[in-house]
């Protein structure tokens, strides 16, 4: 950055004597290990002034965090002047500027923020320290609350050992959807996506299947390309079948589709397909969708 | 003896008689050689005129155009990274072909014509008709003491204030200002203009599509039946012996257009918040799908003037004073789609530049200009716990430097831009950085 201000100074210099503009830098900082979505980047340090606002509470959920992790909810309250914060992980070249917000419910009379911070892909220190301070009107920093974040080496399977999953992908933005039938009838899919019982008072999810998100969903591409099914604990012993409906190619050609089941951890069966435009015809409700497989729990 | 006479007379008149034909032959004779060099005459005549013909309508057809290439020396906003919701890459500082065009033109009697198209690399390699159009003009030929009429329809340039018809290869300043570019990106609409000239008088009317090449939403379509309708009335004289004045004002009213959307399903939505990898009923959320909405159409307008003084009281010592301010609503289509319903308020826009050029000696010419546009005056924003005014103006100084040679030019221009892009420490809206300096070299044929 000092040798592209020092060109920048030249160039100017040698043109008329104005010097170049001292706004925010334009800088995606991608190669941060910390990138809070949505928020202006500033390199360097944040100042070791410390005359501003406070930050009044931190609200994290968790102080795990892995490589690649993209959506951790960082939220908080500010001290009554502040209109800002600055968030930084050490490490990082730079820092990142929130707007401050409404107060929320939980601290009715200071103001709030509220981000999603994503992590890099390569965090090689087991821990790192999240530095958070306040920023008033006139730019002042508070002092820093700081909260350890521990790095997972991987991220955490989204299926624990024991448990019943069912896995659909497939390879680009388009649209498709996994239908699982079990041995009660329960269809579960992104219109019923739980076969708890209607949320009966007194079900227990456990031992109920579920769909954890519909990616793609009116193809809005999110990169997720995944759907599972999953039962926690004690799955229904009988016949299953899933199926893979297509909503939408979502202007592509074709998608080409995997379906993956375990078992206790053990590989259970795959299939794999294509969904072509001929398949996006007719409703995308209950029962739809072509059959990918069907499979037995004892 | 009187047969003898009779004889005689007899012999006399045969040999009169045959006198008088030999007379009338050569006449025939005499008057076939006159006519066929008449009729050649006339076929060398024809030819002559058929070439002519043919010469003329040759030089009818008017070939013409201009090639600039850009190099972009510096820009702070450049970034050695690809944006990933475009794929488009984020580096500015590149060589580039600006614009390339190639005019045919022809003027014949009462009517007129002109294909013209762009070449550039601005978003990749591209070829695209810019100027198509079709006209009638009366009279064929220009006389200073008639008014001309005309009437052209087609791809044409939108006839808004004096800045969005100048023509590139003309302007000095290497693009228009910001506000020229927000309101009426690429210059050219579908639609036809019906103008009238007039010793200092210049009227100009079009009805248009209103989604002018470089539209943000429908670039040369039309998702609404409602035309656009542009206007200028300008005025053209020499105040003074070296003082040229030209002056307008300009208004354009038309619909925008905010587009509808689809039917859209349940949607089921994980956040894993506490970051164990399971899926916990609390982080599992149904975002309700929602019925189709249909299109609706706003009321857009602007308003405008524009003068321009020229001073040239010596040879290549010419300096020029060009100003113009549009006052508008909810008529961004280039910068910022301005989109009332969207915003849940009427857009009001304000745009103004001033720049000045002085020509030194045949060679050079230094110009200045300033330009200002602000997308929303009535712009807001929560501020922790306070609502207030933003300032979501654009501005930019533009220096340039240009050293010209007959038909060619070189320029460079430093461009210090001001916007309401970034943020500042306490988190209020400040410039994204993004000052340019580039070098631009044009050759016009």
């Amino acid at each position: 950055m000092r040798g592209r201000g020092a060109r920048c100074a030249l160039l100017v210099s040698a043109l008329a004597g104005v010097g170049c503009s001292d706004g925010a830098s334009s800088d995606p900082a991608l190669g941060s290990r910390m990138r809070i979505l949505g928020a202006q980047f500033a390199a360097g340090a944040t100042p070791s002034t410390r005359g501003g606002p406070e930050v009044t509470g931190l609200e994290l959920l968790s102080t795990t965090i892995w490589p690649g992790y993209a959506d951790k909810p960082v939220r908080g309250a500010l001290g009554v002047t502040a209109t800002a914060v600055a968030l930084a992980l050490n490490g990082d070249a730079g820092y990142w500027l929130v707007p401050a917000g409404v107060p929320d419910v939980s601290a009715p009379s200071f103001p709030s923020f509220a981000c999603t911070a994503a992590f890099s892909r390569v965090l090689p220190d087991p821990a790192y320290t999240l530095e958070v301070r306040a920023v008033d009107g006139q730019g002042q920093f508070g002092p820093p609350l700081r909260q350890t974040l521990s790095v997972l080496p991987i991220a955490p399977s989204r299926s624990a050992p024991g448990e019943l999953v069912v896995t659909l992908t497939w390879d680009n933005d388009a649209d498709l959807d996994l239908h699982v039938v079990d041995p009660l009838g329960h269809e579960i899919f992104h219109g019923a996506p739980s076969s708890a019982d209607a949320f009966a008072p007194g079900s227990s999810n456990q031992n109920a299947g579920s769909l954890d998100v519909d990616s793609n969903a009116d193809c809005a591409g999110d990169q997720l390309r995944q759907e599972d099914v999953v039962w926690p604990q004690d799955p229904p012993a009988g016949r299953y079948s899933a199926r893979v409906d297509s909503a939408s190619l979502c202007g592509r050609a074709a998608a080409y589709w995997r379906v993956r089941v375990t078992l206790h951890g053990a590989l259970l069966g795959t299939a794999v397909g294509t969904s072509l435009d001929s398949d996006t015809w007719g409703p995308h409700d209950r029962g739809a969708g072509v059959l990918a497989l069907g499979f037995d729990v004892p | 003896m009187k047969l003898g006479f009779a004889t005689i007379g007899t012999l006399l008149l045969v040999g009169l008689a045959s006198g008088a034909q030999a007379q009338d032959d050569s006449a025939i004779v005499a008057e076939l050689v006159r006519q066929k060099a008449a009729l050649e005459r006339l076929e060398r005549r024809e030819g002559e005129r058929e070439e002519a013909e043919h010469a003329r309508r040759e030089a009818d057809l008017h070939l013409s155009g201009y090639v600039q290439l850009d190099w972009v020396i510096h820009d702070q906003a450049s970034q050695n990274e690809v944006d990933h919701s475009t794929g488009a890459p984020l580096n500015r500082e590149r060589f580039s072909l600006r614009r390339g065009h190639l005019r045919v033109s022809s003027e014949r009697g009462y009517l007129n014509g002109a294909f013209e198209i762009d070449a550039n690399t601005n978003n990749g390699a591209q070829v695209r008709p810019i100027n198509l159009e079709l006209g009638v003009h009366w009279p064929a030929r220009d006389d200073p003491k008639l008014p001309r009429f005309g009437l052209n329809a087609g791809l044409i340039r939108i006839p808004f204030g004096f800045e969005v018809p100048e023509l590139d290869a003309v302007r000095p300043f290497l693009e228009r200002s910001t506000a020229a570019r927000a309101f009426f990106p690429g210059e050219f609409d579908l639609g036809a203009c019906f103008y009238m000239t007039y010793q200092f008088l210049d009227v100009r009317v079009s009805v248009m599509n209103g989604h002018p090449l470089g539209d943000r939403s429908f670039p040369a379509l039309a998702p609404d039946q409602k035309k656009e309708i542009v206007g200028h009335l300008g005025v053209r004289g020499e105040l003074a012996p070296g003082v040229l004045l030209e002056a307008g004002v300009s208004s354009d009213t038309g619909s925008g257009f905010h587009e509808g959307s689809g039917t859209s399903k349940d949607r089921l939505v994980w956040r894993d918040d506490n970051g164990d990898g399971i899926v916990q009923a609390t982080e599992v959320q149904v975002i309700a799908g929602s019925s189709a909405t249909p299109s609706e159409q706003f009321h857009r307008f602007a308003l405008g003037a524009d003068a321009r003084v020229r001073l040239r009281f010596a040879e290549h010592a010419g300096f020029e004073l060009r100003a113009e301010l549009v006052r508008a609503s909810n008529l961004g289509r280039g910068l910022e789609f301005a989109d009332p319903v969207s915003a849940g308020h009427d857009l009001r826009e304000f745009g103004w530049y001033l720049g000045a050029t002085q020509e030194v000696t045949a060679w050079g010419l230094l110009g200045v200009r300033y330009d200002h546009y602000d997308p929303d005056q009535d712009a807001r924003e929560q501020q922790a716990v306070q609502v207030v005014p933003r300032d979501r103006s654009y501005g930019t100084l533009s220096i340039l430097a240009m050293f010209r040679y007959e038909d060619a030019r070189l320029t460079l221009q430093y461009d210090r831009n001001r916007n309401a892009l970034g943020r500042g420490s306490d988190g209020a809206p400040t410039s994204l950085a993004s000052d340019a300096l580039t070098a631009r070299a044009q050759w016009r044929f």
